[in-house]
C-alpha cells in the first residue's frame, strides 16, 4: 500500500501472472519427473513458459495491454502444453509443436496489435481482406485434400509437408470487414458486408466444413444486431439460418451421422459414436480433481488433443479444473464485451464484440459437443487445441482485442486529464 | 522415479492445478468487474449535464452534455419525440471548449429569433427573447454552472468533417 492508503495500480493482473508462473512451473516440474532424462525440447519449453509469460506482463505500460486479459489467454495456453508434454505418445512432436506456434501466435498478435491501433483506411483493407479470404477459402482445392476434406493447403518446405487452416484466419478478417461494413450508416455498405459472409458460408458449404461455416453466421448475425439493433433482419438470419441446417440435415450424410451419434451415442459405439463414447467415459472417469496428469489412459479418446481435447482435461486434470477453463473463456467474453462498450468508435466496438462472440461461440460448441449437449461440429478449443492455424488465428484475434483495449484505455486517460482540468477551474 | 510415486505427486498436484485454475478464474473476474465499475463511473462523469434546453412553455426539459445529437431517433442524446418537423437526426449541439461556446451543427431548419449579421447568435442564459427554433418548437437555454455570464451558440457549416464522422 502507498502512503495514504491507496491501493497500487496493477496489483491484481501481477497477482495473476504470478498464479499463472506458478500453474507453469509445477506443472512444468511434473513433466520433468515423468521423463527422466529430460528431453531438451522440455527443458526448454519449461524455462521458456514462465520467462515469455513474465516478459510479457512486463512490457512497457505505454503499450496499455490489457494483461488481464493477457494472462488468461496465457494460462490457457500453458493448460495445453503441459496437457500434450503429458498425454502426447505420438511420432510427431506435438507438444514442443504447439510451444513453437504459441510462440509464433505471441508475435503474430503484437504484429495485429500494432496494426489495428495505427492502421486507419479500414475501407481498402476490407476490399483486399476479401479477395485474399476467398482465394484462401478455395485454394484446397487445387492443393489436394487432408483426410478425404478440402479444407487444408498443403505447403511443401523442403522435405516436409506444412498443412494450414485458411477458414481459422478467414474468421479474422470475416469480424474486420463486417466492422468496417456495419459500422456506417449506409445501407449499401451493410448490404455488402453481409455479401461477403454470404459469400465465405457458400464456400464453406460446399467444401463440406459446417462447423466453421456456423461460427461465421453466429459472428455475422450478432454483429448486425449490434449494429443496428433491427429484430426484424436478424430474426430473419436464425430463421434462414435453421432452414439451412435444416436442408443441411436432408442433403448431407455427414451432418445426419451427427445428428444421429449426438441423440444416441451408445447404441453405435463400435462405429460411428465411438469418438463421443469414449470421451463421455473419459470425463467420468476423471473424477472431481482427475487420475493424474499423464496417468488413465488419455489416447483411447480419438483426436484426444483436437476435437476431444476437453475430455482429455477432464481426465486429466478432473471436473473442477475443467470448470475452471470454461469460467476462463466466460471471463474472457466478458473481459471483450466490457471492451466493445468501452470502445469510442463502431469500428472498434463491432470488431471487439465479433471476437468476444467468436471465442465464446467456439468454446461452447467445442465443449458442448465433447460433453454431448450438442451435435459434434470439429471446431476447436481455442488456445487450448493442438493445431498451429487455430492457435495463431486465435492470438490474431486477441490482438485485435488488445488494440481495441489499448485505444479505450488511451481516451480514458485523455477524459481523466480533461476532468482534472475542468476541476482546475477550466470551466 | 517409479510410477507409483509419480502417481502420487499426479495426484496431489491435481489438487493444486484446481485450486490455481479457481484462483486465476476468480481474480480475472475479480478485475474485470472492477474494471467494468471504473470504466462505467468514467463514462458517467463524462456524462456530466452543463444545462438543459426547455420548451416555451416550460413543459418539457431536455439536458445536455458536452455533445448532444437532437433528433427524433431513439440514437439521438436529446430525443424530441411527436414533433413532425424534427428529423431523426436533426442537429447536433457541440460545447467547444475552445471556443467557450455552444456550436451548432448540421442546422436544418433551426432559427434564432435575433440571429446577428454574421449567422453568430448570442444566446443569454435563460433569456427568453433569444430562443431558437428547430422544427416547429421553441426552445431556450438554462445553463446549470455558476460564474458563467452567457453562452454563444454559433452556426457553422453543415458539411462539417466532425458532423459527417458523427453519422458515417
Amino acid at each position: 500500500m502507498k502512503a495514504g492508503g491507496s491501493k497500487r495500480k496493477g496489483t491484481g493482473s501481477r497477482l495473476q501472472m504470478l498464479f499463472v508462473i506458478l500453474f507453469q512451473l509445477l506443472g512444468m516440474a511434473l513433466l520433468v519427473l515423468k521423463r527422466i532424462p529430460v528431453p531438451t525440447g522440455l527443458w526448454l519449453t519449461a524455462v521458456c513458459l514462465p520467462v515469455v509469460t513474465y516478459g510479457l506482463n512486463r512490457l512497457p505500460k505505454k503499450l496499455r495491454l490489457d494483461k488481464t486479459l493477457l494472462n488468461m489467454v496465457l494460462f490457457l495456453c500453458s493448460v495445453s502444453i503441459i496437457l500434450l508434454f503429458g498425454v502426447t505418445r505420438n511420432t510427431v512432436p506435438l507438444d514442443y509443436m504447439q510451444a513453437i506456434f504459441a510462440l509464433i501466435g505471441i508475435v503474430a498478435m503484437f504484429v495485429v496489435f500494432s496494426f489495428m491501433k495505427y492502421f486507419r483506411e479500414w475501407g481498402k483493407l476490407s476490399v483486399l481482406l476479401f479477395v485474399v479470404s476467398v482465394l484462401a477459402l478455395i485454394a484446397p482445392r487445387f492443393t489436394g485434400s487432408v483426410n478425404g476434406a478440402y479444407n487444408w493447403i498443403k505447403l511443401r518446405i523442403g522435405g516436409s509437408v506444412l498443412t494450414l487452416q485458411p477458414s481459422e484466419f478467414v474468421k479474422q478478417a470475416l469480424i474486420l470487414i463486417l466492422a468496417y461494413c456495419f459500422s456506417g450508416e449506409k445501407w449499401s455498405l451493410r448490404i455488402l458486408g453481409i455479401a461477403a459472409a454470404v459469400i465465405f458460408c457458400g464456400i464453406l458449404a460446399i467444401q463440406g466444413d459446417f462447423g466453421a461455416l456456423l461460427l461465421y453466421f453466429v459472428v455475422t448475425l450478432a454483429m448486425y444486431y449490434a449494429s443496428t439493433g433491427n429484430l426484424l433482419v436478424t430474426g430473419a438470419g436464425i430463421g434462414c439460418g435453421l432452414a439451412a441446417a435444416v436442408g443441411a440435415y436432408f442433403l448431407s450424410e455427414n451432418v445426419r451421422n451427427r445428428v444421429m451419434i449426438w441423440l444416441d451415442p451408445w447404441s453405435h459405439y463400435n462405429d460411428k459414436g465411438y469418438q463421443l463414447v469414449q470421451s463421455l467415459i473419459a470425463i467420468a472417469s476423471g473424477g472431481l480433481f482427475g487420475m493424474g496428469l499423464g496417468s488413465g489412459s488419455p489416447r483411447v479418446v480419438p483426436l484426444y488433443d483436437t476435437d476431444f481435447v476437453f475430455s482429455s482435461i477432464c481426465e486429466q486434470l478432473g471436473l473442477v479444473f475443467a470448470l475452471a477453463v470454461m469460467a476462463v473463456y466466460f471471463v474472457i467474453v466478458m473481459r471483450g464485451m466490457s471492451i466493445s462498450v468501452n470502445s469510442r468508435t463502431p469500428f472498434y466496438c463491432l470488431a471487439a464484440l465479433g471476437e468476444s462472440v467468436l471465442i465464446g461461440a467456439q468454446a461452447m460448441l467445442i465443449i458442448g459437443g465433447n460433453v454431448q449437449l450438442l451435435p459434434l461440429t470439429g471446431v476447436t478449443l481455442p488456445f487450448v487445441a493442438s493445431g498451429g492455424s487455430s492457435l495463431v488465428a486465435s492470438f490474431c484475434g486477441i490482438g485485435i482485442l488488445e488494440a481495441a483495449a489499448s485505444i479505450n484505455r488511451c481516451d480514458d486517460m485523455a477524459d481523466k486529464k480533461r476532468q482534472k482540468e475542468r476541476k482546475g477551474g477550466a470551466i | 522415479m517409479s510410477q507409483t510415486m509419480y502417481d502420487y505427486f499426479a495426484q496431489l498436484l491435481g489438487y493444486v492445478f484446481s485450486v490455481l485454475a479457481l484462483l486465476i478464474v476468480g481474480n480475472a473476474l475479480f478485475i474485470t468487474l472492477r474494471d467494468n465499475r471504473r470504466a462505467r463511473k468514467l463514462r458517467e462523469q463524462g456524462m456530466e449535464y452543463i444545462g438543459r434546453l426547455v420548451t416555451a412553455d416550460g413543459t418539457q426539459a431536455y439536458e445536455l452534455t458536452r455533445s448532444n445529437l437532437l433528433g427524433s431517433s431513439r440514437k439521438a442524446d436529446v430525443r424530441i419525440r411527436h414533433c413532425r418537423d424534427i428529423r431523426r437526426r436533426h442537429l447536433l449541439l457541440d460545447y467547444r471548449e475552445d471556443l467557450d461556446a455552444f456550436v451548432l451543427k448540421g442546422i436544418g431548419n433551426a432559427s434564432f429569433d435575433a440571429p446577428s449579421a454574421d449567422g453568430i447568435g448570442a444566446f443569454l442564459d435563460g433569456n427568453l427573447n433569444n430562443t431558437f427554433s428547430i422544427g416547429g418548437m421553441t426552445l431556450r437555454l438554462e445553463l446549470y454552472g455558476s460564474g458563467r455570464e452567457h453562452y454563444e451558440v454559433l452556426h457553422s457549416d453543415p458539411e462539417d468533417d466532425e458532423y459527417d464522422s458523427l453519422f458515417n
